[in-house]
């Protein structure tokens, strides 16, 4: 009888013991640090980086707006097959486009450029949300954000940029006056969309 | 959590390995995994592994039964395994389906992180991974991944939600699986709009664990604190169904707007009778298809794939209603 209690205690403290270092259930609470978010990643030093050192070449390779705010009016499809920024599986695409035109209105939604020799764009003077500008201008491609999340801070902080850099800029501008810029749009839905093509600066100037 | 070193009592491991590998084998297979009857893909036809977070919610099913049907219509076996939302039965899965002789996993993970180790196993016995909708953290452990932009997704949802709920309220929000990167890319993606309008007010934000019972449960609580709030914004549509519900039960659905994210066939029909305002609209079969057809692709010999492949989201809302039906669009 004594033997069979020693070999039940031996076995209890065995299987104790092994819980203790491979606990069945693991509490993770919830907020604090976020394991999906790598260690040494820093989105604000990425988005700047990418500001300072590459958005001039990108803009340079910029498609031309006036060309692609024509084939948008005509055909918003036909726009996407040529023009279309598409990162995996939709049917929506982005735009990076950019080019010179006169202000012919100023809105609550933004400032309204006709373009030379045809076309109209919005350059939107809101807030910029979501990740059409760091996708549209290549700010994720390299290097890559190590997780999602990091993604999501790094079009936060180019968003930020954009805001701090382009948009406020365009608090000043006069119609009658002439822009450059440059400027990315998101289109959810060729079949949907309708004009102008409204647009996210990261360049204004008065040239 | 902290690690520490240790050295296993002789002859443990081995009794609780061999239990749990016992206990794991009677669980939840359509199909039992036969060693004995594994073939390599010389013909180009295999045997492919479909292993879903849970069954538990018809999104899930949809998103299994597809890759399963896809993978069939290629010309390859396919079972699926359910794990049950528990990263441990995902791991015996793996353990399973591995010395079963599978060709190729198709993964709806349990966790971001958890899952890793199992998907690196596979890896190391040459068995390609393909991850859908759920994003592992590391980006040299899966073949591909095929996963929504639940973040752009968000943003587009959490700018409707600006637009109809105002820009001055107070709102609670729901979350998923804390252990799920789409939890945090759908949150990230709706405060990136909702946090810029200052009389927003979150009087909440709680877990419900992606699950309908539980945000029932989570909402009734809330309520009884915050019967004054004017939105909820849920993680997903399991959970937008049973916040909804304490809502209708309270006799407050025409105070309370309701968003949800899935596209699922309930919560499309409830869009469509004016009970949820909206959701973002997944593709599950989109996603389980292109997995599939990228394991027919592996088994046939391709080897270069993009890691990740993002799969668009789309805004549901009774404007638009008559575009989707469950799980995806008409079109």
């Amino acid at each position: 009888m004594s033997g069979h209690l020693a070999t039940r205690l031996v076995a209890l403290a065995v299987i104790g013991t092994a819980l203790y270092f491979f606990p069945l259930v693991r509490l993770v609470p919830l907020g604090g640090s976020n394991p999906a978010q790598a260690e040494g990643y820093d989105a604000a030093v990425a988005a700047t980086a990418f500001w300072t050192d590459r958005l001039g070449a990108a803009i340079a390779g910029a498609d031309d707006a006036a060309l692609v705010a024509t084939a948008m009016a005509d055909d918003p499809a036909e726009a996407g097959e040529r023009f279309g920024i598409r990162k995996g599986v939709g049917k929506g695409f982005d735009l990076f486009i950019q080019g010179r035109g006169k202000v012919v209105d100023k809105t609550t939604a933004g400032v309204l450029l006709r373009l030379t020799p045809a076309g109209v764009v919005l350059l939107r003077t809101g807030p910029v949300f979501g990740s059409t500008i760091r996708d549209a201008v290549g700010a994720g491609a390299e290097p890559r954000p190590p997780t999602s999340r990091d993604g999501n801070d790094l079009a936060n902080e180019i968003n930020r940029l954009a805001e701090e850099r382009a948009v406020v800029l365009l608090v000043d501008a006069q119609v009658g006056e002439t822009l450059r810029f440059a400027g990315c749009a998101k289109v959810s839905s060729p079949a949907r969309w309708r004009g102008p093509l409204e647009l996210s600066p990261v360049l204004v100037e008065v040239p | 959590m902290s690690t520490r070193p240790l050295a296993w009592p002789h002859g443990v491991p081995a009794l609780l390995l061999g239990l749990f590998a016992a206990f794991s084998a009677g669980c939840n297979q359509e199909d039992s995994a036969d060693a004995s009857t594994a073939k390599k893909p010389s013909d180009g036809k295999g045997r492919v592994a479909v292993v879903v977070s849970t069954l538990n919610n018809p999104w899930f099913v949809v998103l299994a039964e597809t890759a399963k049907a896809r993978a069939e219509e290629l010309g390859h076996e396919a079972v699926i395994f359910d794990s049950q939302n528990d990263p441990a039965m995902e791991a015996s899965h793996f353990d399973n389906l591995l010395a079963a002789g599978y060709d190729a996993v198709l993964l709806n993970a349990t966790d971001a992180d958890g899952s890793v180790a199992a998907v690196r196993k596979a890896k190391e016995r040459g068995v390609p991974v393909f991850c859908i909708d759920r994003e592992i953290n590391a980006d040299d452990a899966a073949v591909a991944q095929i996963l929504s932009d639940n973040y752009a997704g968000c943003v587009e949802l959490g700018q409707y939600f600006v637009e109809t709920v105002g820009e001055e309220g107070k709102y609670v929000e729901l979350l998923g699986l804390s252990g799920d990167n789409n939890t945090g890319n759908r949150s990230d993606g709706f405060h990136n709009v909702v946090d810029r309008f200052p009389g927003l007010e979150m009087v909440a934000q709680q877990t419900a664990n992606f699950d309908r019972s539980k945000a029932l449960e989570v909402t009734e609580s809330i309520l009884q604190s915050n019967p004054d709030i004017d939105a909820i914004f849920c993680g997903n549509d399991a959970m937008a169904m049973g916040a909804f519900q304490a809502v209708n039960t309270a006799g407050l659905a025409d105070q309370i707007k309701v968003f949800g994210f899935d596209g699922a066939a309930d919560v499309i029909d409830s869009i469509r009778a004016g009970k949820i305002v909206a959701t973002a609209m997944q593709f599950p079969k989109t996603m389980a298809r292109q997995a599939a057809e990228f394991a027919d692709e592996w088994i046939k010999g391709r080897r270069d794939f993009v890691q990740k492949t993002p799969v668009a989201v789309e805004l549901v809302t009774r404007d638009n209603i008559e575009d989707y039906a469950a799980y995806g669009s008409k079109e």
